[in-house]
């Protein structure tokens, strides 16, 4: 039996992804303010769609979700 | 494409681009499949495919070294089935002339290429097939801000050889799509099926591309059985609906938004909703002709266009003087410094006599830089002026359609008044006969 911390045995898998908000004025591509306000001033619907990479398939995640047939909604912030 | 220098190492080690290969550097080794380099890249880096997906660049100098793992072996097609010929459902001919509708990497070309055989369309655009049998046509691959006069034939022809199916939808890059829109307006005289042309503000690689919306809307449209030339794009800049522009009353009026397409001094032919796909028609049109189809496509390409501008000489006149055709896009209601009466104004003159010459060797043209609205050169006497040298006013035409009809319309004819009188008829609804009080957006 295969002991649970032979994690090499097991092969498992595991990323760690770590983010780091930045102090700043602005955003870092643009010039929108960092911080949202209280109630956004208009709202942007969007689908999305998986497309086929460069290597000619689609990312199985992609296509996952999208069969869930969400819709994006975008809150829209003029200034704050 | 690779420099000479990389492609000669390639070449050694038996790689080509598409292999799995084995680089080995001072820093490491990494395998990966070997792709294409664009021609803006620095051509000495490599770049390799890891196998989690990521692009990574190695520069190549002689501490590189390259080796074979695996030959490219051509892909299969993700096992996809297109859907059967149905005779009920429509016909549609999607023909491609640029822009990112649908593409793919080409090893064998090194670099993008549309990916429009039926089965390549279907893996984007699924819903397409579900509703219509589409046949799919390369006509390009062009930016259309490269595009001549040329194209506007050739595609003109393209369009009229499907005129059997019960649609056309033309992929056409944004930049230059409404002087394409004006010139099939022009060259397919009385089409008798919809034509209409799509692009994509975001190209159709990410996931976010707005080009799904304006294909899938533009096919909905079609079903409508609508004759005439259109541009379908984006309303505002969510997915919830699209506006399918009459092809001579179309501009791109922003350079990124998507809903940079506007309908000038009126409004949009109809709107699809998505994705229901329900058309609303806003205009009161018909599914009749006037007469027989006819293909016109010839064109005198001796026209020049020149802006009126605080300081502009006689040199800048000169330039477009003498052609067959001039469009003077004119101030205001259609105006040109034409009246002298200080130091600053002295040339007005010469300008006047530059403009009537125009109108005597060649039709001479006015539209107004203000985009919206009529021409009107009987109000201010310096407009007077200018149309008592011959100068035809272009009513609202936009400035670029009047640029494209003078071309056909002195491709039409050799007679100077025949072509005058040609030019001042409302052909493909060029000229907006009445303006409601609400077209001014």
């Amino acid at each position: 039996m295969t002991d649970s911390t032979d994690y090499n045995g097991l092969g498992f898998r595991c990323g760690i992804e770590i983010h780091q908000q930045l102090d700043t004025d602005t955003k870092l591509f643009c010039d929108c303010p960092t911080q949202p306000g209280e109630q956004p001033d208009a709202a942007v619907k969007r689908e999305l769609r998986p497309v086929p990479s460069e290597m000619g398939e689609v990312d199985r995640a992609a296509q996952f979700e999208y069969l869930k047939e969400k819709s994006f909604t975008y809150n829209v912030f003029r200034d704050v | 494409m690779y420099s000479d220098q990389v492609q000669g190492l390639l070449d050694d080690a038996g790689v080509a681009v598409g292999d799995t290969v084995r680089v080995t550097t001072d820093t490491g080794e990494y395998e990966g499949r070997l792709m294409p380099r664009s021609e803006q890249g620095d051509t000495d880096v490599l770049v390799l495919k890891l196998g989690n997906g990521y692009n990574i660049g190695v520069r190549y100098d002689d501490s590189v070294e390259i080796e074979l793992v695996a030959e490219h072996e051509a892909a299969e097609n993700a096992h996809v089935e297109v859907p059967e010929q149905d005779p009920s459902k429509p016909d549609i001919a999607v023909l491609h002339t640029g822009g990112t509708i649908a593409s793919k990497v080409s090893y064998e070309k090194g670099g993008v290429i549309p990916a429009f055989d039926p089965d390549e369309l279907f893996q984007f655009y699924p819903e397409l097939f579900e509703e219509a049998d589409i046949e799919s046509e390369v006509l390009g691959q062009i930016h259309s801000g490269d595009m001549e006069p040329g194209h506007w034939q050739a595609f003109a022809e393209a369009v009229a050889e499907h005129r059997d199916k019960d649609g056309v939808i033309i992929g056409h890059g944004t930049d230059t799509m409404q002087y394409t829109a004006a010139a099939l307006s022009f060259m397919l005289e009385n089409i008798d099926i919809p034509v209409v042309l799509v692009g994509a503000q975001r190209s159709s690689d990410r996931p976010s591309s707005d080009s799904a919306m304006n294909l899938l809307s533009a096919m909905e449209f079609i079903k409508e059985g609508v004759p005439g030339v259109y541009v379908c794009m984006h309303t505002g800049t969510s997915d919830t609906q699209a506006a399918v522009h009459r092809g001579t009353r179309v501009r791109k009026m922003h350079t990124s938004r998507r809903d940079a397409f506007r309908s000038i001094d009126t409004s949009p032919v109809a709107v699809v909703d998505y994705p229901s796909g329900e058309v609303e028609f806003l205009q009161e049109v018909d599914g009749s002709v006037d007469g027989e189809f006819s293909l016109r496509t010839e064109l005198n390409t001796d026209v020049g266009m020149i802006k009126s501008r605080p300081g502009i000489d006689v040199d800048a006149l000169d330039a477009v003087a003498g052609k067959d055709g001039v469009v003077l896009e004119g101030t205001g209601l259609g105006h040109f410094p034409v009246n002298s009466f200080d130091d600053y104004t002295e040339h007005h003159t010469e300008v006047l006599d530059v403009i009537g010459e125009m109108a005597e060797d060649g039709v001479a043209v006015m539209t107004s830089q203000c985009i919206n609205g009529r021409v009107n050169m009987n109000v201010y006497e310096y407009g007077v002026k200018i149309q008592d040298r011959g100068v035809l006013s272009a009513e609202n035409m936009l400035t670029e359609v009047a640029y494209v009809k003078l071309m056909w319309v002195l491709g039409q004819t050799d007679s100077q008044v025949a072509a005058e009188e040609l030019f001042q008829e409302n052909v493909a609804g060029e000229i907006v006969e009445r303006e409601a009080y609400d077209g001014f957006n």
